[in-house]
């Protein structure tokens, strides 16, 4: 039985509140774990990974410790892309940060903050199509 | 025999009275009409090409080496400098072959020995010199225009040494940018005003004999300022020996002028980074709150608990924009 975690990456907790009450609405999304530390995130992974379980990350560029684009590069080549996707989420609507982002063979989609129900809808049909 | 019809204006400067009249019949066999202005010293020749204007005109000069106010070597000299460009024939006698010789190398013409003269070889010497004359002008009035060339440059110019690598030549322009005298400069390398500061690449390009024709190098001049140059050389031959010669354009304000406006460009990208990262990310926070509110349902308490994190989005922006505000006055100052 394969296991689905979700996993939610950002210093702001405001915005956890409100991913939080939007996943909620959602039945596709599994309840998310949420950090407002990549470091912190990244043993998470390393503890709870197994062939059996794949994470989905919402993962926050702009944050203080460890940035988004710091996180990819430590993860990089540590997980099968079978395992881990990942959705980039950013207040930026820079077209640089939007195509680094999607060079990278764990992004599946990028999402400019506010986050929105049609986001999380695109999201669950990107990522069912990987599966 | 047939006469020489142009009209030839001939000096001659001789005391010896009957020596003259010899030429003035000598003259007057082999050219139908020869104008002669006949000087009996040196003084007098001097006061002529001083005072009168048909002494431009004359093509030649016959000049007696001993004369009652001077003679010898001083003679010629003198000569030769009062009437630059014109050719000077020396006349002499027997007794002073050997000084006869010498005076070619002072820049006589050339020599006739008065006993040995006849009209013919008296003619011959004219017009040969005259001919050969209006050659040797033309070819330093060629020299000149390329020496101006060179000179005269607007953009400082070098020639050095292939082997010693010793400056040899420099131009005006290089003399007023880089401080040195001329004499200061031909005591250098080029190493002396190759800045020491010039990354190790644009060294070797300039120093080594294997020159390419186009580089940037750093330069310094004598007061230590260091300029950017942009380098363009040529391997030419100078009096005789192996050289480069280079034409020196100063990009340094050119340069300055693109850092610059580099700078201000990243002081831009700066200021976008912000608009896009910094200042959306409260009003993000703002929107998806806002969305929250009027399409989930919501417990009172997570309403006010909705309304709290509305409050402090709202406050970041606000801290945010006078930030901004703030910096723009530091930039106007």
């Amino acid at each position: 039985m394969i296991k689905y975690e979700l996993i939610i990456i950002d210093d702001d907790v405001i915005t956890h509140f409100i991913l939080k009450k939007m996943i909620e609405r959602n039945p596709f999304f599994p309840r998310p774990f949420f950090f407002e530390n990549a470091v912190d995130a990244i043993h998470f992974l390393k503890r709870n990974h197994s062939s059996k379980t794949r994470f989905l990350i919402f993962l926050d560029i702009n944050m203080p410790t460890m940035s988004g684009w710091q996180f990819l590069s430590e993860i990089n080549d540590c997980f099968s892309i079978l395992n881990l996707s990942i959705v980039m989420i950013s207040s930026s609507k820079d077209d640089i940060d939007i195509s680094k982002a999607l060079q990278n063979k764990y992004v599946i989609h990028f999402i400019t903050k506010p986050l929105k129900h049609s986001d999380l809808l695109i999201i669950q049909y990107k990522y069912k199509d990987i599966f | 025999m047939i006469k020489d019809n142009r009209v030839y204006k001939i000096a001659v400067i001789e005391d010896n009275i009957g020596d003259f009249i010899l030429l003035q019949e000598y003259l007057e066999e082999t050219v139908i009409s020869p104008v002669i202005y006949h000087f009996n010293c040196y003084k007098d020749f001097l006061s002529f090409s001083e005072k009168e204007s048909k002494f431009n005109e004359i093509d030649v000069i016959l000049l007696d080496l001993s004369l009652p106010d001077k003679n010898g070597e001083v003679l010629i000299k003198d000569v030769l400098k009062i009437s630059p460009n014109k050719p000077v024939i020396a006349l002499t006698g027997f007794s002073d072959i050997c000084f006869a010789v010498k005076t070619l190398s002072l820049g006589v013409y050339d020599y006739l020995i008065k006993d040995d003269l006849t009209a013919t070889i008296l003619y011959k010497s004219i017009i040969y010199n005259i001919e050969r004359n209006k050659n040797l002008i033309q070819l330093k009035e060629s020299e000149q225009r390329y020496f101006d060339l060179f000179e005269l440059s607007p953009q400082p110019m070098f020639v050095y040494s292939s082997e010693s690598l010793n400056i040899l030549d420099v131009n005006q322009a290089a003399i007023e940018h880089y401080g040195y005298s001329r004499n200061e400069f031909l005591e250098l390398k080029v190493e002396n005003i190759t800045s020491l500061e010039c990354n190790n690449d644009l060294k070797i390009n300039s120093l080594t004999k294997e020159v390419r024709n186009a580089f940037l190098c750093k330069h310094k001049t004598k007061n230590g300022r260091v300029l950017t140059i942009d380098v363009r050389s040529n391997e030419i031959e100078y009096k005789n020996q192996k050289a480069i010669v280079i034409l020196a354009n100063d990009i340094t304000e050119n340069l300055r002028h693109t850092e610059a406006i580099e700078r201000q460009n990243q002081i831009l990208k700066e200021i976008t980074w912000t608009q896009s990262h910094v200042v959306r990310a409260p009003l993000a926070r703002l929107m998806g709150l806002v969305e929250i509110l009027s399409t989930e349902k919501n417990s009172e308490s997570e309403k006010k608990e909705i309304l709290g994190y509305l409050l402090k989005s709202a406050q970041d922006l606000d801290e945010i924009i006078t930030d901004i505000v703030n910096k723009s006055k530091f930039v106007e100052l």
